[in-house]
């Protein structure tokens, strides 16, 4: 039996191969993207950098969801939650139906409540901008149509945060793990410690 | 599009994928220059979602010119869905204001009843004029008013730069980067 330790080099090693392998391709870079990409990658390999990397962003939004201090996390939660939907919907045929069921229909099906709740966002931001620029008399009836979507908005955050934390603590993050883990493609060092923040947010 | 397969060429299934939302998005162009074509422009909204989010997944692969088309792509989709939220928006005010006529008109049924039956008092007419004053609902108008002169000039500047984008041809110029070793041969849809 392999120890854990021993197991630990043996990836560090076949990250470096991985590194050696594909450095001399140019790097294709892009600001908010997976970094040593190859056109010559398969479209599996591809495909499974891509779902490591939009769920890890999805899974580290969860606690600013939760405190809901400010918009932004639930609509980066959002983002790349659709981001991933669009990966298993591109490339649905390259994983089993139980794996796009188990790890697309999760995310499909947070999609209305995230959904709800990020378009009561932005109509209580534009609502509060907006009240500013008209005459003092049209005010009141639009600050009871405001006052109406923050109430709204405040009563959907426990159910928001009780669905998220369910799913943090479910077998839904150690399932993805394990999925992306039985796949044959090595990885960097970058997606590494990508596995590593899930694992932490698991922990 | 053909299946995308685990082996298959990642810059294969690139083209495949972004060709297949790309008539999909220019199959409604004979469907929206009609303002309102509701149906129509959403429908596009949601293709022009899908294109986009399928080019940022490809986007590394390609060179800036590529880049340059998914700048356009994604002011095609904020156009389309500030359009779709402003007309969801007009439709809740609608009803809102609906509500708060029908409110006001019960109140004004009951005082016509109380004087037929000749039992009406000074306070209750008094009462409901002031509930008038107070839950007068011109801000929502006003509301409404705006959405809907935001909506038309949001239509107007994506038609203007929905026929640029035509005009210079984008269609062609993407399927001509996206090309995976010149296999692609494809006309633009016609709707």
């Amino acid at each position: 039996m392999i120890s854990s330790e021993a197991q630990t080099l043996h990836t560090f090693f076949e990250t470096e191969r991985y590194f050696d392998k594909h450095y001399k391709y140019p790097i294709m870079t892009s600001k908010d993207h997976i970094k040593n990409l190859s056109p010559d990658f398969t479209a599996e390999e591809f495909a499974r950098r891509l779902i490591l990397k939009h769920f890890q962003t999805m899974i580290s939004q969860i606690d600013g969801v939760i405190e809901n201090k400010d918009p932004e996390p639930l609509h980066k939660f959002r983002v790349s939650g659709r981001r991933l939907r669009a990966v298993f919907k591109t490339f649905g045929n390259i994983f089993s139906k139980k794996e796009s069921k188990q790890f697309f229909g999760v995310i499909k099906d947070l999609s209305p409540l995230t959904g709800k709740a990020r378009d009561l966002d932005v109509n209580i931001i534009f609502l509060k901008n907006y009240i500013k620029t008209i005459p003092k008399i049209d005010r009141k009836v639009i600050q009871e149509y405001l006052d109406e979507k923050i109430e709204e908005r405040d009563k959907l955050q426990p159910l928001l945060g009780d669905v998220l934390s369910s799913v943090r603590e479910s077998s839904f993050i150690k399932d993805f793990n394990l999925f992306f883990r039985r796949m044959k493609v090595q990885l960097t060092i970058d997606e590494m410690s990508r596995l590593r923040v899930i694992n932490q947010e698991q922990a | 599009m053909n299946k995308i397969k685990p082996k298959t060429p990642v810059l294969l299934a690139a083209q495949d994928t972004i060709s297949s939302c790309l008539d999909k998005l220019w199959s409604f162009h004979g469907k929206i220059f009609h303002n309102k074509n509701r149906d129509s422009l959403h429908k596009m909204r949601l293709a022009a979602k899908n294109l986009r989010y399928n080019m940022e997944l490809f986007s590394p692969f390609y060179p800036d010119s590529f880049q340059n088309h998914l700048k356009e792509m994604k002011k095609i989709q904020e156009y389309l869905g500030d359009i779709h939220d402003e007309d969801v928006q007009v439709d809740n005010l609608k009803k809102r204001i609906r509500s708060y006529i029908k409110q006001q008109s019960d109140q004004f049924k009951d005082i016509e009843k109380a004087i037929k039956k000749e039992n009406i008092k000074t306070e209750t007419v008094r009462s409901f004029h002031q509930t008038v004053a107070e839950i007068g609902y011109c801000g929502l108008v006003r509301l409404m008013q705006d959405q809907i002169a935001s909506r038309q000039k949001h239509y107007k500047a994506f038609i203007r730069y929905w026929k640029k984008l035509n005009k210079n041809k984008v269609y062609d110029s993407m399927i001509k980067i996206i090309s995976f070793r010149g296999q692609i041969e494809k006309e633009k849809p016609v709707s």
